[in-house]
Formats: structure tokens, C-alpha cells, sequence
């Protein structure tokens, strides 16, 4: 199989669009769609300070390596920063941490790391068990993603940060719409899109996801051939997810039809949009009575669980 | 044919018609084309490509379940 651009042996055929990529030219239009996404979606300016939510895995590296090029190259007045949070998992963070460091260390890149332990008192290992003890009947993955969000806000703000950039993919965004539709809960799919929220109060600090329309299996193939530092651990919980199920039923339909993916994120993006309309006037924002971070409600998510968690 | 293939750390072999492809490989091994990368040669190549007989491919699961 030749490369569509320049009829070199392909190493990547992508059966969605019909194209097929040497090395080179999966790079190159690899990195086009990524900085095509930021420009049309116009998700920075050229004096915003941006912080990269990152992991150690491939996709935050991808979206971090990326911004810091575009810093290289004028087009922002700030290099961008890591921020990670350590959630405290044995066997899994810890590695994916070293991964990082030795990448930010590569790249002259700031990183901030933060753990749920030094912020909650316990590692997320902790409440997993605390959880299970109680008959909570709260998936590890639940717990995780409210302390993550929650952390990610909080120290993008002190850091001074005008966006928050993740590496959420086209996998990623799929599976959390499909997710959110099973489960019947059209207002969480409104906070989804390029560009997250649905009202933006001024301590909430805008997420951008660059990497919004590039698949999955592309990001690991850019990773590869970046030779990124990056072991791509699976994390230990990750079977307890339903997350698991969707990605499985969405490759299967993708591989039966063809761009199955993008039409989904096609028709999602539709549906983000009027359910953005919808629920923007339905909540105001306060600050939460315990820890006065941003809540719909008088008590924020994360008080709320810490306090059935811990009390 | 045989091919071998490298899944999670472990070295398999199998025998392969001849004129199949990666694909045809990886279905037979109950892998889904769309969710895996396969290398051979420390090359990465595409799914319709002919298996060769005496080759070993590298196949790795994209997801990282993070």
C-alpha cells in the first residue's frame, strides 16, 4: 500500500477518509489536524498562559509536545506547563509519573504535581478500599474523575492559567457521549465538547482538548514515532469501567463500517450544542460552602463525596 | 504459511494460508483490526499488507485505559 501524498510504502491506512500515510506524511497531517482543531475552534490566543493536564500517557504528552511547538514557534507568548496529579495509585501512577518527569525533563517543560493524598488526607488506593468497606457501590473510576477535575481546576487558577488544555481524543469524546446517553443523563453530554462548559464562571478555568477529532490509534502511532518516553500503563481499575464496553462496541462498529466514529462525533457535536442552549440557564453558579470552589449546588461534588467517604 | 505474532509479552505461532493479509491474521487471532497497530521489522504497517512466511508481528492494543 502506497502513501496517498507521495507513494512511499504506507504505514498507516485510514479507512474512515481512504488515506493512507508514510511516516512523514502521517506526521504532518497528524499535527495539521491537531492545529487545525485549536484555530477553528479558536481555543488560544497569543497571550494565553496554558497548563497541559498530564498523565504520562501518550495523549497528554501529544498535546503538551504540540503547544510547546507552537510556543517555539511564536505563535504563544508562554510556554506552556504540565500539570499532573498523582492519584495514588500503587503499581500504575508511579510509573506513568517517571515517564513524565523524564519527558518534561527532554523538553524544558515546567511540571506541577500535585496527589490526592496531600490534598484529601488519603490516596485514591485509600478510598477505593474505604468505598468498598462502606458497600458504596462507587466505581474507583467515579471517585478519580471528581478529585481529578476538581484538583486540575483549583491549580490551574493558583498557577494563573487561562486555559487548561487535556488529551482527550476522539475515542475519549465519543465514549463519554455514548456513555452519558446510556445512562440517560443529557446534561452531563452539554459540559462535552471542544471546548468544556456550558456557562463559564470566572473560577472555572476554560478546557481546551486539541485533540478532539484524532483517533485513538493515530495518537498511539504519533507517540511511537515521536519516541515518546511513555509505557502507556494500564491502570488497575480500568476493567471496572463501563468505559470499556463502549470503547469495544464503538472499534467493532468502526471496523464493520467506516467512519462510524466521526459521524458519531459529528452527530454529538450537534446534539452538545443545543443541549449547551438548553441547560446554560438552568444553573447559576456559587461557590461551594466548605471549600468555595465552583458548584451548580451549595456543596461541591468533592466535599460531597469526601464527606461520605471520610464521615 | 507460519507466522508468529507477539501479543502482551507472549510469542505465538500460527499457520496462515498463503496470500492473507494482517488483517486476515489479526482476525483469526480475535483481534479487531481497528484497535491494534502491528509492526513488523520494527515497521509499522498497514492491515491489508500480505503476511510473509517466517515473519514475526508485533501487535499492540492502543488503548491505554487511563
Amino acid at each position: 500500500m502506497k502513501c496517498t501524498i507521495c507513494k512511499k510504502p504506507a504505514i498507516i491506512n485510514l479507512r474512515y477518509s481512504k488515506d493512507a500515510y508514510c511516516q512523514q506524511h502521517f506526521i504532518s497531517t497528524f499535527d495539521k489536524k491537531v492545529i487545525d482543531t485549536i484555530n477553528k475552534n479558536k481555543m488560544l490566543q497569543y497571550n494565553d498562559k496554558v497548563g497541559v493536564g498530564v498523565s504520562g500517557g501518550k495523549d497528554s504528552m501529544i498535546t503538551l509536545f504540540i503547544l510547546n511547538r507552537l510556543h517555539k514557534k511564536g505563535k504563544l507568548k508562554h510556554k506552556p506547563i504540565g500539570i499532573a496529579i498523582d492519584e495514588g495509585i500503587k503499581g500504575y501512577r508511579d510509573k506513568s509519573l517517571v515517564d513524565l518527569r523524564k519527558f518534561c525533563k527532554e523538553y524544558d517543560i515546567e511540571l506541577h504535581e500535585f496527589s490526592i493524598k496531600d490534598e484529601f488526607g488519603k490516596t485514591l488506593d485509600d478510598f477505593v478500599k474505604i468505598s468498598d468497606k462502606k458497600k458504596m457501590a462507587l466505581k474507583p473510576c467515579s471517585i478519580c474523575g471528581v478529585f481529578r477535575r476538581y484538583m486540575l481546576n483549583k491549580y490551574s487558577r493558583e498557577l494563573k492559567l487561562d486555559k487548561l488544555a487535556t488529551g482527550h481524543n476522539l475515542d475519549d469524546e465519543i465514549q463519554s457521549f455514548m456513555i452519558n446517553l446510556f445512562r440517560g443523563d443529557a446534561a452531563r453530554s452539554a459540559r462535552l465538547g471542544p471546548i468544556t462548559g456550558v456557562i463559564r464562571p470566572k473560577d472555572f478555568v476554560l478546557r481546551i482538548k486539541p485533540l478532539y477529532f484524532t483517533p485513538e490509534k493515530e495518537s498511539f502511532l504519533y507517540s511511537m514515532i515521536r519516541k515518546f518516553p511513555t509505557h502507556n500503563y494500564v491502570c488497575p481499575y480500568a476493567h471496572t469501567a463501563f468505559r470499556n464496553e463502549v470503547r469495544e462496541s464503538m472499534d467493532q462498529l468502526e471496523y464493520k463500517y467506516p467512519g462510524t466514529k466521526f459521524s458519531t462525533v459529528k452527530s454529538s457535536l450537534r446534539f452538545i450544542e443545543i443541549a449547551k442552549d438548553a441547560y446554560s440557564g438552568l444553573k447559576e453558579i456559587n461557590n461551594c460552602k466548605l471549600c468555595g470552589e465552583p458548584t451548580s449546588k451549595k456543596t461541591c461534588k468533592t466535599c460531597e463525596l469526601i464527606e461520605k467517604l471520610i464521615n | 504459511m507460519k507466522v508468529y505474532y507477539k501479543l502482551q509479552g507472549k510469542k505465538k505461532s500460527i499457520e496462515m494460508p498463503a496470500n492473507k493479509t494482517v488483517e486476515d491474521l489479526l482476525l483469526k487471532i480475535k483481534q479487531n483490526p481497528e484497535a491494534v497497530l502491528v509492526a513488523v521489522d520494527n515497521t509499522v504497517i498497514p492491515e491489508n499488507e500480505k503476511l510473509k512466511n517466517g515473519k514475526t508481528y508485533l501487535i499492540m492494543p492502543v488503548a491505554s485505559g487511563g
